[in-house]
């Protein structure tokens, strides 16, 4: 098992340059009835620990592979894929399941998906806390953060879709992860609801959370540290602020 | 609030009705294929016993031989008491017909025998009754006395060597004749005293009259008539209706026995004083049994590996609830599995919520197994312990079935977030049927060498498991490809419906879109159609072809032979009856043969016939044989039944000096009264005028028992005998093999219920796409009737389909197999085939409501469902 540069345990402990994940020449091919298609060709990447980092492209550029392999959800084609300082490339599914139940909070593109049916807003939060293992946190203070205290007890049926997501990222910061993933979080939202999503996103910065977004949205990337820009399964861009 | 929603798992199916309902059908067919051969073996062996014991007298009896034991008989009711497992013995006693004995008033007389056995009176069927009186008498002694209830008559009685004595007697009641009765179980002891064997000698046989206990003593000390039958039912307390208590009484006769010898041990002065023969004890309960007990086995090994099948394919219901509930938790589940819970847990969580329902489910299963014994089953009587050892058997299958949906949830579960685009992979089709029908072609070989019920004269039928494969094997093999054709035709048949109906073009549309499940589905609908019909139709052949060959021997459904043979056939029977004559000492060329003589025009209606017997129809055989003249030789038309006929004329033994010529105007293979052994000629009445044939009279009718007895009795004809097809063959050593079939038919059953879930299932599945299909389309001017009727052409497919599928290959199938199932080989016919029409009718009526139900819900949901909520997609 391979290390690169160490890595804080918890994600409120934040170091510069301390990486959360890394991509080292990563191709990703899919054998499909039509032929090969390659959705990732020899990407690199480092993703910052403590920082929000958007992998942004149109689309069928592979935001979303990448995202997935970050995710410990597939593993690549070629390449290196490291997570929490940990080569897990050749690492079998299980041990993948179980890294990503210690490491990873994954957010989906449809907010309700990431939320589970009959319990309130503050019982995601505890649900997440107690699958991962760790305290729950208190709800006021952790649903507050995102804007939602006075929902705390709302059921989630009855929450916008922009509530929805933010309740999501709240969720999967109570777990405590090295790593929050997200693809196109704002996708399904109207602007208000996208604008106060990103607002949760750099609410989690200044919590110290490590986030990967994927997005097409320009709104996004603004708020990113880390942008990654890919076009045609390839990187064609990196900027850091 | 919060995670109390997990220890509250097993209440949330109660917000998703369908599945809540899905998974207790799956647990009430699994508790139901597990219970269900655990309850029906023994149901078969107490059925057995019943079906034995019933009509064969089987009660246990000690015969005294009381003429010659003398103050004996008085010591064994307190002997049969001394020994447990036994009730108080009943006595019956009777004075028969062979002693002197009458009843006369005025000029009129008639021989009577006496009887008594205590509760005779609600026995009888009563005609009249005084308020109290010595003797009940039966009306034909009435009607031949010209007596009445109330009335004295003389009694007069000689005992051996004594004279004549007078006796007045008071008629307590008068009783419909016994004698022209079936008679009950009641009346086993005294038999011999009701129908005696001088009965077929006397002119007018004497007739039972019967008493109470105390007159019949008073009348035989009055009269020196003596005692010479007495009868001793010992009842088994209490009475054995399983294999178990049967045993145990079986097991309690010898000390019964021990008892009985000691109580009747001749003392020295006995012996000194006169012969005394042996008390007698007999039981047929032993013999019936062990007779039960080898029917029990043998049906317990036919339907094992039916049982087994069955539920394996319950557990394969259970793979799909499992699948089911993932897919109406898939949102839930992508987010564990996404937050790395393992696909076991997910699996745990899908147990845990489907456990009550399923278990609930079970427990009816194992409810509705009781009640289709305790209903349809061959008996409801079940050894001690079975109805539990089902339970926990059946709860053993419904746990397993659970474990198995927790199995299949999970395997999905382990690719869940796999949203990678599959692999391209060759489609290798497995041509699965081709073993299978290999498998069934051995099978039928096997089958056509050794036939399917292995009947041994007397012996219990057993079946040849590997031969009983092949309507299974068969059916599942050609079932297996018509799915296959049926799936290939859906994939290309689409484009032909669209030019000429909206409706058509959807349903073929969403048909061929799903064509997969859509063909495994036929195929699963078909099979079940196909194992019901199959199993009625071969217990309905099975059925008519014992009928049959029971009317065949005797050549109509009911037979009467009148003591006055001059007498016309009965009004009462107009339309149903002929008058027949038979010879059975008839030879053609010195070779045996039978004769009958018929009367063409009535013959049709009282004698048995089916159009497998022969090429041309009764009617037409009969016109021929009453249209045809007598040749110039004097050669009389005659039909030719069976075959090897010998050349020359008919002599008959009595007469062997007059043959009698004749010409044949019709064959027949089967004809009534053939019994298969040697040729039947039929000539018409009055044949051979010159040298008339003397034959039996008989009466043949299509007509029950108690119907003709009723005729008779209001014609005033006396029978001599009555016979009827139920008692001409012993079916016990047949019941394996019917109650294998019964069984098969009850899984085809359970296998329809588990097609009907599946048909939900789908519908259910694609709830959501035809919701979404449907908002959409009726908001570019899809009307809800173009809708409605494009759903009921998709299901009508399917399932009408399948019934179609699957009663044609079912009637095939049952057809192949028929020819073998000849449960008396040595009788004619041969086996007949029948077409379970009842069993086929409700597969399409239920077939059809299902079509028409189902599409008028989804079509309801559909309309009802809010478009927003529908393409936000949380519905």
């Amino acid at each position: 098992m391979a290390t690169s540069e160490p890595l804080g345990g918890s994600p409120a402990s934040s170091a510069p340059r301390l990486l959360a994940a890394r991509l080292v020449a990563v191709d990703q091919v899919y054998r499909l009835p039509s032929g090969r298609v390659v959705a990732l060709d020899e990407v690199s990447a480092d993703l910052v620990h403590g920082a929000v980092t958007v992998v942004a492209g149109p689309s069928g550029s592979g935001k979303s592979t990448l995202l997935r392999l970050v995710a410990l959800l597939e593993h690549p084609t070629a390449g290196r894929v490291e997570v929490a300082g940990t080569d897990v490339t050749a690492l079998s599914a299980r041990a993948r399941r179980r890294l990503r139940r210690r490491l990873i909070a994954y957010v989906f593109q449809r907010p309700l998906d990431n939320l589970v049916e009959g319990a309130d807003a503050a019982g995601q939060l505890q649900f997440a806390a107690r699958l991962r293992g760790v305290p729950p946190p208190d709800p006021e203070e952790a649903l507050g953060a995102l804007g939602l205290a006075h929902r705390s007890h709302a059921s989630i049926r009855t929450l916008s879709g922009g509530e929805q997501q933010r309740l999501a990222f709240a969720a999967a910061l109570a777990s405590r992860p090295a790593l929050i993933v997200a693809d196109e979080p704002t996708a399904q939202l109207d602007h208000a609801s996208g604008a106060l999503v990103i607002e949760a996103l750099t609410t989690l910065r200044s919590l110290g959370a490590t986030v990967v977004v994927s997005s097409h949205d320009p709104a996004v990337a603004e708020v990113a540290d880390h942008v990654v820009r890919l076009a045609s399964g390839r990187v064609v861009d990196e900027a850091r602020r | 609030m919060t995670v109390g929603r997990w220890r509250r798992s097993p209440l949330r199916l109660l917000r998703t009705p369908r599945l809540l309902a899905a998974a207790a059908l799956v647990g009430a067919i699994l508790g139901v294929v597990g219970a269900l051969p655990l309850l029906f073996v023994p149901s078969v062996s107490s059925g057995a016993l019943e079906r034995q014991i019933a009509p064969l007298c089987t009660g246990t009896s000690i015969n005294p031989n009381a003429a010659a034991n003398g103050a004996r008989v008085d010591r064994l009711p307190a002997a049969v008491a001394s020994v447990p497992g036994f009730g108080t013995p009943i006595v019956s006693r009777a004075s028969t017909a062979s002693q002197a004995a009458s009843l006369q008033l005025g000029e009129a007389s008639a021989p009577i025998g006496i009887g008594t056995r205590p509760g005779f009176e609600a026995n009888l069927d009563v005609v009249e009754r005084a308020d109290a009186g010595d003797l009940w008498v039966p009306d034909s002694v009435a009607t031949r006395l010209a007596a009445h209830a109330g009335d004295t008559v003389d009694l007069h009685a000689a005992g051996v060597g004594e004279a004549e004595t007078v006796v007045p007697v008071r008629i307590h009641g008068v009783f419909r004749d016994l004698s022209e009765q079936r008679l009950s179980d009641f009346w086993c002891s005294l038999q011999t005293a009701i129908a005696p064997v001088a009965y077929i000698t006397d002119n007018f046989p004497p007739l039972f009259t019967v008493t109470d206990a105390e007159t019949y003593d008073r009348l035989i000390h009055a009269t020196g008539l003596r005692t010479n039958i007495t009868r001793l039912e010992v009842p088994f307390a209490p009475a054995p209706t399983t294999l178990t208590s049967a045993r145990r009484s079986v097991a309690e006769l010898p000390a019964l026995y021990e008892a009985v010898k000691r109580a009747t041990e001749p003392t020295f002065d006995e012996r000194k004083l006169s012969f005394a023969p042996p008390v007698l004890l007999s039981s047929r309960l032993g013999f019936v049994t062990s007779r039960s007990a080898a029917i029990r086995e043998s049906v317990g090994v036919s339907i094992t590996p039916m049982a087994v099948v069955a539920i394996v394919a319950a557990l394969g219901l259970a793979v799909a609830l499992g699948r089911f509930w993932l897919d109406r938790r898939r949102a839930e589940a992508l987010l564990l599995w996404v937050r790395g819970v393992s696909p076991l847990a997910i699996g745990g969580q899908g147990a845990v919520e489907l456990a009550l329902p399923v278990v609930v489910g079970g427990a009816l299963g194992w409810g509705v197994a009781r009640l289709a014994i305790a209903g349809v089953g061959p008996s409801s009587s079940l050894d001690p312990g079975t109805p539990a050892a089902a339970a926990v058997i059946g709860g053993a299958v419904v746990v397993g079935g659970l474990v198995v949906a927790a199995a299949s949830a999970a395997w999905v579960a382990r690719s869940l977030g796999d949203v990678r685009p599959r692999l391209a992979r060759r489609r290798v089709p497995v041509l699965w049927e081709i073993p299978v029908l290999l498998l069934a072609w051995w099978s039928w070989d096997r089958l056509r060498q050794h036939g399917l019920p292995l009947v041994d004269g007397d012996r219990v039928g057993t079946i040849d498991r590997w031969a009983l494969a092949f309507p299974l094997l068969a059916m599942i093999g050609i079932l297996g490809l018509l799915a296959r054709v049926f799936g290939v035709v859906l994939r290309v048949g689409d484009r032909a419906t669209g030019r000429r109906s909206l409706a058509g073009w959807l349903a073929a549309r969403r048909l061929a879109a799903d064509h997969r499940p859509v063909a495994l589905l036929f195929g699963l609908t078909a099979l079940a159609v196909a194992s019901v019909v199959f199993a009625a139709g071969l217990v309905a052949s099975a059925d008519a072809t014992l009928q049959t060959k029971a009317a065949v021997f005797l050549g109509a459904d009911t037979v009467v032979k009148l003591t006055d043979a001059t007498l016309p056939p009965p009004g009462g029977l107009a339309g149903r009856v002929t008058a027949v004559g038979r010879r059975e000492d008839v030879r053609i060329g010195g070779k045996p043969a039978d004769l009958l003589v018929v009367d063409p025009a009535t013959f049709a209606s009282g004698s048995v016939w089916d159009d497998s017997f022969a090429d041309e129809s009764l009617g037409t055989l009969l016109h021929r044989l009453e249209q045809a003249p007598v040749m110039p030789d004097g050669a009389e038309p005659v039909i030719v039944v069976g075959s090897g006929l010998p050349s020359g004329a008919l002599t008959i033994a009595s007469d062997p000096t007059h043959p009698r010529p004749f010409h044949r105007v019709g064959t027949s293979r089967v004809f009534a009264a053939f019994e298969g052994t040697k040729p039947l000629l039929v000539a018409r009445s009055g044949a051979w005028a010159t040298a008339p044939v003397a034959t039996e009279r008989l009466l043949w009718t299509t007509a029950d028992e108690a119907h003709v007895r009723t005729a008779l009795r209001a014609s005033g004809a006396v029978p001599f005998y009555v016979l009827t097809k139920d008692r001409v063959i012993d079916g016990s050593g047949f019941l394996p093999t019917l109650w294998t079939f019964a069984f098969f038919q009850a899984l085809g059953a359970v296998l329809g219920a588990l097609a009907l879930g599946a048909v939900l299932v789908y519908a259910e599945a694609r709830q959501r796409a035809r919701t979404v299909a449907y908002s959409l389309s009726g908001r570019m001017g899809l009307r809800a009737r173009t809708h409605w009727a494009a759903l009921v052409a998709e299901l009508a497919a399917l399932t009408l389909g399948a019934v179609v599928a699957g009663a044609t290959v079912g009637i095939v199938v049952s057809r192949w197999v028929g020819q073998f199932l000849d449960a008396a080989p040595r009788l004619p016919p041969g086996p007949l085939g029948r077409v379970p029409v009842g069993s086929v009718a409700i597969a399409v009526l239920l077939g059809t409501v299902l079509v028409i139900v189902t599409a008028s819900l989804v079509q309801r949901a559909a309309g009802r469902a809010d478009v927003a909520e529908v393409l936000r997609g949380d519905v």
